[in-house]
């Protein structure tokens, strides 16, 4: 009896011990409403009409479905919709296979790595889902760069994000709404950029 | 049936499962030798940090697991197992050289990221392997080699 007992112990200790806990993160956001950290952040939108840089890329529709699924996630995240942006997070990782076919190495090294986050964007939580819409910012820009865009983008930045190391984001409308953020900060950033599409 | 004699029942039923389980067969994940894609390798990573990565991360992110005496007892082989595929498939140094510079840059960043947050190496991970435990003086070491490579 005592040795059954002992085995039963073994096993329970077994099973308890190997719950894998990465979803022990209960990390919030700090959010610091603190007028001084704006100093460098611009937030008089009038004035910045027209004060960006602009930039041309081709007109082509090639990766209409890349940035429709791209600001889904840019619109859930803005809103603090986790779940939302999961869903988009899995369509902007379907919506590579049509692009994938064509291209230079490059893209297809583009691709890849924005198929690495589509999929963590899919299954993450809120924080490491942000986490991933940073750089995945970076690497949309350089594939419209590449293969062009079949509408008006806005680059946008928001200086205090990581604990103000900064973080850009694309956005499909010149209204500032901070997706890295979301309601905590969402009108924290500045316009940085303005990426049209031409011919 | 006396409650005593069910619950015999039960954790002899219990023993009997966990010595099944011990039949399965595993494959090991244990390339001796290094690849010439390896981090290490291609980093040129000075031994310190070397040793760190080899006890803290390539047990799940390479070819070469250094099997610890549990992970031959099952249910913990099996566990074992699944944290070494989806850890390769996350994250392999033995073929980092493998990735694209984009995607190089992409890792690292994930990497300080996880280290920073205390996400990787797995709390269950760290619980169970003393060497795999990352003081404050080895996540220090650790983060300021990785930014500077990244």
């Amino acid at each position: 009896m005592k040795k059954t007992l002992l085995m039963a112990f073994i096993a329970a200790l077994i099973f308890a011990s190997c719950n894998p806990s990465s979803n022990s993160e209960t990390k919030t956001e700090v959010a610091h409403h603190d007028d001084h950290d704006h100093s460098h952040a611009d937030h008089d939108h009038a004035k910045d009409k027209g004060d960006y840089e602009l930039t041309e890329v081709t007109k082509s529709d090639a990766a209409a479905p890349v940035l429709d699924a791209y600001f889904a996630i840019k619109k859930a995240l803005q809103e603090d919709n986790q779940a939302e942006a999961a869903k988009a997070g899995e369509a902007l990782t379907a919506s590579l296979s049509n692009l994938s076919g064509s291209g230079s190495s490059e893209v297809k090294e583009i691709i890849e790595v924005i198929k690495e986050h589509g999929e963590h964007i899919a299954k993450s939580d809120i924080t490491h889902q942000r986490e991933h819409f940073e750089p995945l910012g970076h690497d949309m820009k350089d594939l419209i760069k590449n293969v062009g865009a079949d509408r008006e983008i806005y680059e946008q930045y928001c200086p205090m994000y990581n604990d103000n190391k900064g973080g850009m984001w694309l956005s499909n409308q010149e209204e500032l709404l901070n997706p890295l953020f979301g309601s905590s900060m969402l009108k924290c950033g500045t316009t940085k950029q303005k990426i049209s599409p031409q011919g | 049936m006396s409650k005593k004699n069910t619950l015999k029942r039960i954790l002899g039923l219990i023993a009997i499962f966990i010595t099944a389980l011990q039949f399965i067969p595993t494959k090991k994940n244990e390339r001796k030798i290094a690849t010439a894609s390896d981090f290490i390798k291609i980093y040129k990573t000075p031994k310190t940090i070397a040793s760190i990565l080899i006890a803290a991360c390539y047990d799940c992110h390479s070819h070469t697991t250094k099997y610890p005496w549990y992970s031959y007892i099952q249910p913990f082989t099996y566990f074992m197992q699944k944290h070494i595929v989806e850890g390769k498939a996350e994250l392999n140094f033995s073929e980092f050289d493998n990735y694209s510079h984009r995607m190089k840059k992409n890792k690292l960043r994930a990497i300080v990221n996880e280290i920073e947050k205390g996400t990787m190496p797995l709390p269950s991970y760290q619980w169970l392997n003393k060497n795999g435990n990352l003081s404050k003086e080895d996540k220090t070491q650790l983060l300021l080699w990785f930014e500077n490579i990244k």
